[in-house]
């Protein structure tokens, strides 16, 4: 494992020199082993013979203190701390995001009914002379005959009197009131969202 | 004295659309995800914002967690994935953050503010210097394994290692650490 470190970076000092020891039963005691067993990848009958083993190595001992040492600085070293406001620029993010994923979504919907609509009425203008002919054919009026059928006289609107109803008025004033309303609600939304960036 | 939450809880909370269950995890996990963003990014304030980046995927997504792993399991491949993308927009031809040709930077070739007058007190800082200069793999899964003390099991499923590769991938940073430590005129 040691030959994965390149050579000119190989630690100098005698102490960081991988050491391997001589066990009763001649298998080795070395560096890997060591931390393997502090790091707990042993098995526990590996575990168990380590353990029986090192009783009668005072320099393994003392190079497992070592090892346990250097663990416990790994273990004590201090979490990173982001800025003090990282929390809320997360959250402010978030709500941001959300905010344009509902804004993205709100008007397309609108604009698909708004879509609908108007199809609709275009394809029922479409099919109603279709109709008409289909009906004035159901009715045994011969299509030669067609060219005869007259139209019936446009009946005359009385515009000033429909303007001048009170239910119209009524309902410009809703109109107004509610566009009013939703203007009103937007700008704050607005407000809100510049407060919280 | 109010009771601690669990992470599952928080979740549910947080998709049902409660906020403050968001702001709670996000206070739970910030140092958990700036730590591991700033072991790859190796900078503050891109490790801010690779952060902030984890959190936001973080909870687009999760609806998607199921719970069969920890959160933090999860929570640490987005990290990896988003600093993965950070880094590839500042090195297009990055393709893994395992750097095996070159896995330390020693300070006396590369780093100008090398700690060669750290006090031998001073451990922490020394440490941290020294992972600093490890590469992100090897940074990573030393600060998983002794400093959030994930199991080798749960290592092996965030990076998706088999056991013996963690094990020697561990082995290998710990000896490349030490390496660095020692060029900084240092040792535990």
């Amino acid at each position: 494992m040691n030959d994965e470190i390149p050579k000119d970076q190989h630690p100098k000092t005698k102490d960081s020199l991988p050491k391997t020891f001589i066990m009763k039963n001649n298998s080795l005691f070395s560096d890997d082993l060591l931390w393997d067993y502090a790091d707990g990848f042993l098995d526990a009958a590996e575990h168990q013979r380590v353990t029986e083993g090192l009783r009668d190595q005072p320099e393994a001992q003392s190079r497992l203190a070592d090892i346990l040492a250097e663990k416990k600085s790994f273990a004590a070293l201090p979490l990173e701390i982001p800025k003090p406001d990282f929390a809320d620029r997360v959250m402010v993010a978030w709500a941001m995001e959300q905010m344009h994923a509902q804004s993205a979504l709100s008007p397309e919907k609108g604009r698909d009914w708004m879509v609908l609509i108007i199809s609709g009425v275009f394809g029922l203008s479409l099919l109603l002379p279709l109709v008409m002919l289909l009906v004035a054919l159901s009715n045994g009026v011969a299509p030669t005959l067609l060219a005869d059928y007259t139209l019936p006289n446009v009946p005359s609107v009385d515009w000033a009197g429909i303007l001048g109803h009170p239910a119209v008025y009524y309902s410009v004033g809703l109109a107004l009131t509610f566009f009013s309303l939703r203007l009103l609600d937007k700008y704050l939304q607005q407000k809100k969202t510049l407060q919280l960036a | 004295m109010a009771a601690i939450l669990s992470d599952e809880s928080l979740i549910q909370q947080a998709i049902a659309g409660r906020q403050s269950a968001y702001a709670m995890l996000v206070k739970r996990y910030e140092q958990y995800v700036f730590t591991l963003a700033l072991r790859f990014v190796k900078n503050r304030e891109d490790a801010h914002e690779v952060a902030q980046d984890c959190f936001l995927r973080a909870f687009r997504y999760l609806p998607d967690f199921r719970g069969e792993a920890k959160f933090t399991t999860w929570l640490y491949k987005i990290v990896y994935s988003t600093s993965l993308n950070h880094l590839r927009k500042v090195r297009p031809d990055l393709v893994t953050l395992d750097d095996d040709s070159r896995p330390v930077r020693l300070p006396n070739d590369t780093t100008p503010n090398a700690a060669h007058t750290l006090e031998r007190d001073d451990r922490n800082a020394a440490l941290q210097q020294g992972i600093a200069l490890l590469s992100p793999d090897d940074a990573t899964i030393i600060t998983l394994f002794y400093l959030y003390e994930h199991s080798l099991d749960e290592i092996c499923q965030m990076m998706d290692l088999t056991m013996t590769n963690a094990k020697t991938k561990l082995c290998r940073a710990r000896q490349r650490l030490k390496t660095v430590l020692i060029s900084m005129n240092y040792e535990l």
